[in-house]
C-alpha cells in the first residue's frame, strides 16, 4: 500500500434541493490508480467537480497531504497538484504542444520574453519521457486524438500535478491506442502519481486499476481491491437492490414493421446497427455513455453528417439526410438537451406547439388562426398541460410541462414513428408519470415508439422489447419480461463477443 | 400563475415605456426643432422629413426581419447603389421605365441571394460576409458609373419620387402599405413564426424540421429586393444616381431598429419599434439640416444613440 | 538532417507561403504588363504608400487575432491626425505633438475596448457606433476645414529621408519588427493566440480575457494615433470628414489574405505584411496599365471574401479540435 495522498469524506451535494452526492468518498494513495464506476447520473462527475473546485461541497471534508483543503475554483486545485482531464480536451489548437504544455510559465522565460528552446527542449523531454513520440514543435490540430490526450497528461506532469483524474480516458481513441495509453499510466504509477480512473469499461479497469470505488445514488456503495472482486461483483455493486417503481405500460397490440433500419453509421459512435420498429410497439434503447444508444437516434432524425444506412417506412425506401426529411416522412423526434433543443422558452406555448406543424395549418402562407386554436387547445387539454393559458412564455413552465409541450409538438405532426431521447430527463416525479402513460396509450394507438433513456429502470419498464448497445453495436436483445437490471447492464458493460454466451 | 401574470404586466409595462418613451423623443424633437427652426414645422417639411425616411423606412423592414433572425446585413447601403444605378443606367439609355425598374429589383435580388447563399449554405458569419459584400458591391457602382453621376431620366419617372395621391408622396404611401404587408407577414404568416424561431434558437428550430438555411437564404434575397425598391424611389427623388449612392444607409437602419427595441441577438422586437426609430433619425436629420448642422455632426449623435440603444438593453 | 528537413518543410507549409507565392505572382504580372512598374523609383513609391496602411493593419491584424473588429480605425486615424496638425498650428514643439498624438490614439482605442467589455456589446457595434463619434468629433473640432501650414519639423517626420528609405517607411519596417517580435517571443502576444484560439481554456487557465481585449484596442489605437500623424506629415494637410475613410476594409482585407482567422487564433506578422503589399501593388498597378481605379474597391472586396472562403475551407479541413 502507497502513502495516502487524498482523502474524501463524507462528501454531501445538492443542485436545488436534489441530492446528487449523499454519502461519498474517495481515498487515493500515492503511485495506485482509483477506478471509479458507477450508472449514469450515480455522481461520479459530480464527484470529480467538487475535487476540482469546479463545484462547491455543501458537506463532508477533503484532506489533501493530510490537510483539509477548500478549493474555490478550479486554478487553486491545478495549483495544488490536482488535475483533470475532460473528455473534450482543453487545449488551444493554434499553439504548438510546447506551449500548450508550458503556456505562461514563467520558468520558460528568460528575461521576460519566451525561451523557446529551452521551453522545447523540456517539453519534448516530457513527451519523450512517458513515451510520446510526436514533436512539441507541431500545433495540436495537427496531432492525432490520442496524441492531443498524451499533451494533457503532459501538461498535467508540467504543472507537478500529483493527483490526475482521467475521465472516460479511452472512449476518444481506437482500440489500437489503449495498451500505449495504459504504458502510460503505469509511468505515470511509477513517478508516485495518484490516478482517479473513471469508465464504464471493467475489462480495462480489471487489467489498470489497483483499486475500485462503486458510487451509487450518491453514496459509496463498494470499495475494495481490483484483485479482490469480481465484474459481476462490481455490476450487482452498481445496481444495489431492485427499485421497483410502477411503470403504467398497457399491453398493446403489436403489429406489422413500421420502420426499419439497416446498417446504419454515423461515421462515429454508432457503428452498424440494424433493428425494425413495429406497430405499437415501443422498442427500448439502452447503453452506456459512448455506446451509441442516444447517438442513434439522432443519427436516425438526419441530424448527424455523414451519417448513412438504408431506412424503410412502411415498406417504402426513404432517405433521412436532414430533420426536414425525416418530419416529411413522418418522424417524430423528442431530444435530450429540451433547453436547447427541444423548446425556445423565450416564445409561448402556443408558438412552440405548433412550430413543427403551423406550416401545415395555413392557407397561401396564412395561418388559419381557428385551426391552430383548436390544435393547440386539443393537445393542452389531452397532455394535461398545467399553464395559466397557451400564451405562457414555455420558460414558466416546470420540467415536465415543458416536456409536455416538447411531445405535444410532434404528436401534431401525426407521426408513423416517434423517437424519445431520455424524455423523462429534469422531469419532476410526477410528470414523469404522466409521460410514461402517455407513451403507453401512444403505443396502444398504434403508434410505433423508439425510447432511450439513462434510467435502466424506465427501459424496463416501458419496453415492449430492449436492444442493449456496446461500442456502437447492438450486443443483446431482450424481450419484455426477459431482462432484469443486472442482465442488462452486464450486457452494456460486456464486450459484444463476450455476452455471446449469455450472462 | 400569480407570478406569471405579474411577469406578464410587468413585460407589458417594459414594452409601454419603451414606446411611450420613443413617442416621448419624436414629441420633444419636435418641440426643440419646431423653437430653433421656423420653417420645420409647415406641412411641406412635414411631408419632406416623410419623403426622406421613406427609402430607409422600406430597407428597415428587411432588415428588420433579419435582425429578429439574429442577423445582419451591412451591405444594404451598396446594395441601394448597385441597383440604383442599374436602373438609372438603363433610363439613360432609353429602356422602357418598367423594364429598368424590373432589373433594379433583380440586381437587388441576385446581390442579396448571394448573401443569402454565403451566410446560410456556408455558414460564415452575416456580419463579415456583409462586410466584405458592402465593400465589393460599392466597388461595383464605381466600376459601373466610372465615378460620374447617372442622370437624365425620362418625366414619367420621377412621379415616383416627387409624385403624390391625395396629397400624399407616392414613395410615402408605398412605405406605409410595405410596413402593413411586413406586419402581417410576421405576425399572421408561418414565415414569421420560423424568422422568430431561428432568432431565439436556430438549433430548435431546426431539431423541428425546417429548413433554417433556406430561410436565411430567402431573408437576404428579400432584404436585396426591398432594397432594390428603396433605390428606384432614391433615384427618382434626386434624379440622379452616383457611385456613393445610398453609402452610410446601414448605419441609420440599423441605429434606428436597436433605438425601435429590436434586440442585437435577434428573436424578440416589433417592426413599429423600427418605424419609431426610422422617424425619430428622419426627424433628427432633418432638424439639424435645417439648423445648418452638417451630416457628420449627425453622425456623432446617431453613434451615441447607437451605443445607448444597444447598452440599455443589456441592463 | 531531419530537423533541417521539417524545417524547410514547415516554410513551405506555412499558412503565409500562398500570399506571399500570389503577391509575387502579381508582382511579375504587372512588371510585363507596365513597363514602369519593375523600377525602383516606382517600388518605393509603393513602398511609401503602403506605410500608413501597413501600420494600421498590423493593429487590425491583433484585434481579429482574439476575436475582435475594428471599424473605427478609419475615424480614429482622422482624429488623430487632425489633432496632431492643430497641436502643430498652435506651435507646440513636434515632439509633445508626437506624444500628445500617440496618447490620445492609445486612449480613445482603449475606450473602444472598454466599451465593448464592459457595455457586453458586440466589438462590431461599438465601433461602428465609434466609427461615426470619432469622425463626428474630428469634423467638429476642424470646423470641417483642411488643416494645413504644418511646420518645417513636423512635415520633416513624413518626407524626410534616413539612409536609402523615408522616415515612415523606416517606421513601418520597425513596428512590423516589434509586433513580430512580441508575437513571438512576448508571453503577453503567445496570450493573443491562447484567448483567439480556446476562449474557454485560456478562461479555464485563469486568463484575464477582459483585459487582455482592452490592452490590443489599446495598443490598436497607439497605431492609429502613429497612423494619423503620418498622414497628415506625408500630405502635408488633412481634412476630417474624407480622411482614410474605407481604411477598415482595407486593413482587415490585409489581415485577412495575410491568415488571420476572423474567429480568432491565427494571424501574423509576415501574413498581413504581405497582404499590404499585395493592396498596395494591385492599386499602384491599376494606375499603370491605366486600368480605371474603380476596381480597386471590387477587388478589394472580392479579395476580402475569397480570404474568407480560404479560411473556411482551411478550418473545415482541420475539423474540430
Amino acid at each position: 500500500m502507497g502513502e495516502t495522498i487524498l482523502e474524501m469524506q463524507h462528501i454531501a451535494k445538492a443542485f436545488s434541493g436534489v441530492y446528487a452526492l449523499k454519502d461519498a468518498q474517495l481515498t487515493l494513495q500515492k503511485g495506485r490508480v482509483m477506478a471509479l464506476v458507477g450508472e449514469n447520473g450515480a455522481g461520479k462527475s459530480t464527484l470529480m467537480r467538487i475535487l476540482t473546485g469546479i463545484y462547491d461541497h455543501d458537506g463532508g471534508t477533503i484532506l489533501y497531504k493530510g490537510q483539509p483543503v477548500h478549493f474555490k475554483n478550479a486554478m487553486q486545485a491545478r495549483d495544488a497538484g490536482i488535475a483533470i482531464i475532460h473528455q473534450e480536451f482543453n487545449l488551444f489548437p493554434n499553439l504548438t504542444v510546447a506551449e500548450n504544455i508550458f503556456l505562461g510559465d514563467k520558468s520558460v522565460q528568460s528575461h521576460g520574453l519566451v525561451d523557446w528552446q529551452a521551453m522545447n527542449r523540456r517539453a519534448q523531454e516530457l513527451v519523450d519521457s512517458i513515451g510520446g513520440t510526436f514533436s512539441v514543435e507541431e500545433k495540436v490540430q495537427e496531432l492525432s486524438v490520442q496524441n492531443q490526450q498524451v499533451v494533457e497528461i503532459v501538461k498535467a506532469l508540467a504543472a507537478n500535478a500529483e493527483v490526475l483524474i482521467m475521465d472516460e480516458p479511452t472512449s476518444a481513441l481506437p482500440e489500437s491506442e489503449v495498451q500505449h495509453l495504459f504504458r502510460t499510466i503505469r509511468g505515470l504509477k511509477a513517478r508516485g502519481v495518484a490516478i482517479v480512473y473513471v469508465s464504464h469499461r471493467l475489462n480495462e479497469i480489471f487489467e489498470i486499476c489497483d483499486d475500485i470505488t462503486v458510487l451509487r445514488d450518491g453514496v459509496t456503495a463498494f470499495l475494495s481491491e481490483v484483485g479482490a472482486t469480481t465484474q459481476q461483483e462490481v455490476v450487482a455493486q452498481m445496481i444495489g437492490k431492485e427499485v421497483t417503481v410502477l411503470y403504467p405500460k398497457q399491453d398493446a397490440e403489436i403489429g406489422g414493421v413500421v420502420f426499419e433500419a439497416r446498417h446504419l453509421s454515423d461515421g462515429d459512435t454508432v457503428k452498424d446497427l440494424s433493428f425494425c420498429v413495429h406497430k405499437g410497439e415501443i422498442l427500448g434503447l439502452y447503453g452506456l455513455v459512448g455506446s451509441g444508444a442516444t447517438e442513434c437516434p439522432e443519427a436516425l432524425f438526419g441530424l448527424v453528417r455523414g451519417a448513412h444506412g438504408t431506412f424503410l417506412m412502411d415498406g417504402r425506401e426513404i432517405s433521412l439526410h436532414s430533420p426536414a426529411q425525416a418530419v416529411a416522412n413522418r418522424i417524430a423526434y423528442v431530444p435530450p438537451d429540451r433547453h436547447r433543443q427541444g423548446i425556445i422558452r423565450q416564445l409561448s406555448i402556443r408558438f412552440n406547439l405548433t412550430l413543427a406543424v403551423v406550416r401545415r395549418l395555413c392557407t397561401r402562407s396564412v395561418i388559419r388562426r381557428k385551426d391552430e386554436q383548436a390544435t393547440v387547445d386539443d393537445y393542452i387539454r389531452k397532455l394535461r398541460v398545467k399553464c395559466a393559458g397557451d400564451s405562457q412564455k414555455v420558460t414558466f413552465l416546470s420540467g415536465g410541462n415543458q416536456q409536455k409541450v416538447v411531445i405535444a409538438k410532434w404528436l401534431a405532426t401525426n407521426p408513423a414513428l416517434l423517437i424519445l431521447n431520455d424524455p423523462t430527463r429534469g422531469v419532476d416525479v410526477g410528470a414523469k408519470a404522466e409521460i410514461y402513460s402517455l407513451i403507453s396509450e401512444l403505443a396502444c394507438a398504434g403508434m410505433a415508439i423508439v425510447i432511450t433513456s439513462s434510467e435502466i429502470s424506465e427501459i424496463l419498464g416501458m419496453s415492449d422489447r430492449i436492444l442493449v448497445l456496446n461500442e456502437g453495436v447492438v450486443s443483446r436483445e431482450f424481450l419484455r419480461g426477459q431482462a432484469d437490471q443486472k442482465s442488462l447492464l452486464s450486457a452494456a458493460l460486456m464486450r459484444p463477443d463476450e455476452t455471446q454466451g449469455g450472462v | 400563475m400569480v407570478q406569471q401574470s405579474s411577469s406578464h404586466a410587468k413585460m407589458l409595462c417594459v414594452l409601454k415605456s419603451r414606446y411611450t418613451l420613443l413617442i416621448g423623443i419624436i414629441a420633444l424633437e419636435f418641440l426643440l426643432f419646431g423653437f430653433l427652426a421656423p420653417y420645420f414645422l409647415t406641412l411641406g417639411n412635414i411631408l419632406n422629413i416623410l419623403r426622406q425616411i421613406s427609402e430607409i423606412g422600406m430597407i428597415s423592414i428587411p432588415l428588420t426581419f433579419l435582425l429578429l433572425s439574429g442577423h445582419m446585413d451591412l451591405s444594404v447601403g451598396s446594395i441601394v447603389g448597385v441597383c440604383g444605378i442599374t436602373c438609372g443606367m438603363l433610363l439613360r439609355a432609353g429602356q422602357p421605365v418598367v423594364l429598368a425598374i424590373l432589373a433594379g429589383i433583380a440586381a437587388g435580388a441576385v446581390v442579396g441571394f448571394i448573401n443569402g447563399v454565403i451566410v446560410g449554405k456556408l455558414k460564415i458569419q452575416a456580419v463579415v460576409v456583409t462586410i466584405g459584400t458592402q465593400v465589393m458591391f460599392r466597388g461595383l457602382c464605381y466600376i459601373m458609373t466610372s465615378g460620374r453621376a447617372v442622370s437624365g431620366y425620362p418625366l414619367s419617372f420621377y412621379v415616383l419620387g416627387g409624385g403624390d395621391i391625395l396629397g400624399l408622396p407616392i414613395s410615402v404611401l408605398v412605405l406605409g402599405l410595405c410596413y402593413v404587408g411586413a406586419w402581417f407577414v410576421l405576425e399572421r404568416t408561418y414565415f414569421g413564426r420560423y424568422i422568430l424561431a431561428i432568432g431565439n434558437n436556430q438549433n430548435t428550430t431546426r431539431y423541428s424540421g425546417i429548413r433554417v438555411d433556406r430561410v436565411k437564404i430567402l431573408l437576404f434575397t428579400f432584404c436585396g429586393i426591398m432594397t432594390a425598391v428603396a433605390s428606384i424611389f432614391l433615384i427618382s427623388r434626386l434624379s440622379s444616381a452616383e457611385a456613393t449612392l445610398g453609402s452610410g444607409y446601414e448605419l441609420d437602419i440599423i441605429t434606428a431598429a436597436l433605438i425601435g427595441g429590436i434586440d442585437i441577438n435577434g428573436g424578440s422586437g416589433k417592426l413599429q419599434g423600427t418605424f419609431l426609430g426610422i422617424l425619430i433619425i428622419g426627424i433628427l436629420r432633418n432638424g439639424l439640416n435645417l439648423m445648418g448642422l452638417s451630416v457628420i455632426y449627425q453622425s456623432i449623435i446617431l453613434g451615441v444613440l447607437l451605443l445607448v440603444a444597444v447598452a440599455k438593453r443589456k441592463g | 538532417m531531419k530537423q533541417h528537413k521539417s524545417r524547410l518543410s514547415r516554410i513551405f507549409s506555412a499558412r503565409e507561403m500562398p500570399i506571399i507565392v500570389f503577391t509575387l505572382l502579381v508582382y511579375g504580372a504587372f512588371s510585363v504588363m507596365a513597363p514602369n512598374f519593375n523600377t525602383f523609383n516606382n517600388v518605393s513609391v509603393i513602398a511609401q504608400q503602403i506605410t500608413i496602411n501597413g501600420i494600421v493593419a498590423l493593429g487590425m491584424t491583433i484585434v481579429i487575432m482574439i476575436g475582435g473588429m475594428d471599424l473605427s480605425v478609419g475615424s480614429l486615424l482622422s482624429l488623430c491626425g487632425v489633432f496632431a496638425g492643430m497641436m502643430d498650428n498652435a506651435g507646440l514643439p513636434v515632439a509633445l505633438t508626437v506624444l500628445l498624438t500617440l496618447v490620445i490614439g492609445t486612449a480613445l482605442g482603449a475606450l473602444n475596448g472598454l466599451l465593448i467589455v464592459k457595455l457586453h456589446i458586440p466589438d462590431i457595434i461599438v465601433t461602428l457606433a465609434t466609427m461615426n463619434i470619432f469622425r463626428g468629433v474630428a469634423v467638429m473640432v476642424t470646423r470641417s476645414q483642411w488643416i494645413t501650414d504644418f511646420s518645417d519639423a513636423f512635415l520633416h517626420i513624413g518626407s524626410s529621408k534616413g539612409g536609402l528609405f523615408s522616415i515612415p517607411i523606416l517606421l513601418y519596417v520597425a513596428v512590423a519588427v516589434v509586433f513580430a517580435v512580441c508575437l513571438r517571443w512576448l508571453p503577453f502576444g503567445r496570450l493573443l493566440y491562447a484567448v483567439g484560439g480556446n476562449r474557454e481554456a485560456a478562461v479555464l487557465m485563469g486568463l484575464n480575457v477582459p483585459s487582455v481585449k482592452i490592452r490590443v484596442y489599446a495598443v490598436n489605437g497607439f497605431l492609429l494615433g502613429l497612423a494619423g500623424l503620418l498622414f497628415a506629415s506625408m500630405f502635408g494637410s488633412i481634412q476630417a470628414a474624407t480622411a482614410a475613410t474605407s481604411l477598415q476594409f482595407q486593413t482587415m482585407g490585409s489581415a485577412l489574405i495575410g491568415g488571420a482567422n476572423i474567429f480568432g487564433g491565427a494571424g501574423s506578422v509576415l501574413g498581413t505584411v504581405f497582404g499590404t503589399i499585395l493592396l498596395g501593388m494591385i492599386k499602384n498597378g491599376l494606375v499603370q496599365i491605366h486600368a480605371s481605379e474603380y476596381w480597386l474597391d471590387f477587388i478589394t472586396g472580392a479579395v476580402i471574401l475569397l480570404a474568407l472562403l480560404v479560411n473556411l475551407i482551411q478550418l473545415r479541413k482541420k475539423g474540430r479540435c
